[in-house]
């Protein structure tokens, strides 16, 4: 501030207080520590390059990072307790879902006739255990007579059958 | 030593914000340091707050639009810094009474006053005021700025200011009265 500024502040104090003008002339002289301005400029410096630095865009983080973040959110008790929440959902709902899958294949199974079902054997018969087409062929003898085959023609599908049938299984069947 | 024009300019220049800040820095970091001195009274909170205010000097030196001087814009922000600082540390009370003690017998004595715990008391003073006084006090009573140049600082009138100014003394003397 110029002198004017100086005298006239010093007057204007005085005339207020002046015990307060006494203590501002008596203000004892302030000088920083050497060196002090030049590391505080480095500092200044330094804090504001951080600063922006800090401001920046973040990189994205890698695999392994969000891996990691995503393996840390199960440590904070909300969150495991909600992640077991949703598998035991889960799960309950897969054991409700998969009977009632099999009851449908039943179901779907059980609204064929039994020439639909014959017949779907013999052309994947390769696909057949041959304990199972023994059981089938015994406990179904009845399908030769309702086939609509002559006895001769009967004979000779039972003969071409058991053609491709090996001697084990024909000791099973017999 | 450059003008303040020269270090605006600088300052607002593509690419010479950095070598503005240090011309700003060397110019103004003595008087503000002694300024935050006389309000804090110690170097290490003095240290914090000279940083922030240049700091903030830099983010702000957009928002400066030249109506007061350059320094004057500078003690303002030095003074809000450190009166949020003072603020928000509670002085001890036996701090206080030390230094009324002392006062005391300065003033029976009729000699010069002696410094520090006068300072000390004056700071603790300061502090009871509300903050807009706390800012025009400072500005008045240690540097001595023109209620002009204060005007177009604060943006308030000069006979605002003046009154604000001598009722914050004549507090800080009843501060000094008390027993």
């Amino acid at each position: 501030m110029s002198e004017h500024t100086t005298n006239e502040a010093r007057e204007e104090l005085a005339g207020l207080s002046p015990l307060l003008s006494r203590i501002r002339q008596s203000e004892p002289a302030i000088e920083a520590p050497e060196n002090y301005f030049r590391d505080m400029q480095q500092d200044v410096l330094w804090r504001l390059k951080t600063e922006q630095t800090a401001v920046s865009p973040p990189s994205a983080p890698s695999l392994w990072e969000r891996l990691a973040a995503a393996l840390g959110m199960f440590r904070r008790p909300a969150f495991a307790v909600g992640f077991a929440t949703v598998a035991i959902a889960v799960v309950t709902a897969l054991w409700l879902w998969l009977p009632q899958r099999t009851t449908d294949a039943d179901t779907s199974l059980a609204s064929l006739t039994e020439e639909e079902t014959l017949a779907y054997i013999e052309n994947n018969l390769e696909d057949f255990d041959t304990d199972l087409l023994a059981q089938t062929i015994t406990g179904n003898a009845s399908w030769l007579g309702t086939s609509g085959l002559s006895e001769e023609e009967s004979t000779r599908l039972l003969e071409e059958m058991l053609q491709e049938l090996n001697a084990d299984s024909l000791d099973k069947l017999f | 030593m450059p003008s303040d024009e020269q270090i605006l300019a600088l300052m607002r220049a593509s690419g010479g914000m950095e070598r503005g800040l240090q011309l700003l820095m060397n110019k103004y970091q003595a008087p503000l340091y002694r300024q935050l001195m006389r309000m804090t009274g110690n170097h290490d909170d003095t240290a914090d707050l000279l940083q922030n205010c240049f700091i903030k000097a830099y983010r702000h030196i957009g928002q400066f639009e030249g109506k007061s001087k350059l320094s004057s814009w500078l003690y303002r922000i030095a003074a809000n810094e450190a009166i949020t600082f003072l603020t928000n540390v509670k002085r001890r009370a036996t701090d206080s009474m030390q230094a009324h003690e002392h006062l005391n017998a300065s003033l029976q004595a009729d000699t010069p006053i002696d410094g520090e715990a006068i300072q000390e008391r004056l700071r603790l003073a300061i502090n009871t005021l509300p903050d807009k006084q706390k800012l025009v006090f400072s500005l008045r009573y240690y540097e001595e700025m023109p209620y002009e140049e204060m005007s177009k600082t604060l943006g308030t009138s000069v006979g605002a200011l003046k009154a604000s100014y001598h009722h914050a003394v004549k507090k800080v003397e009843d501060f000094f009265h008390e027993k």
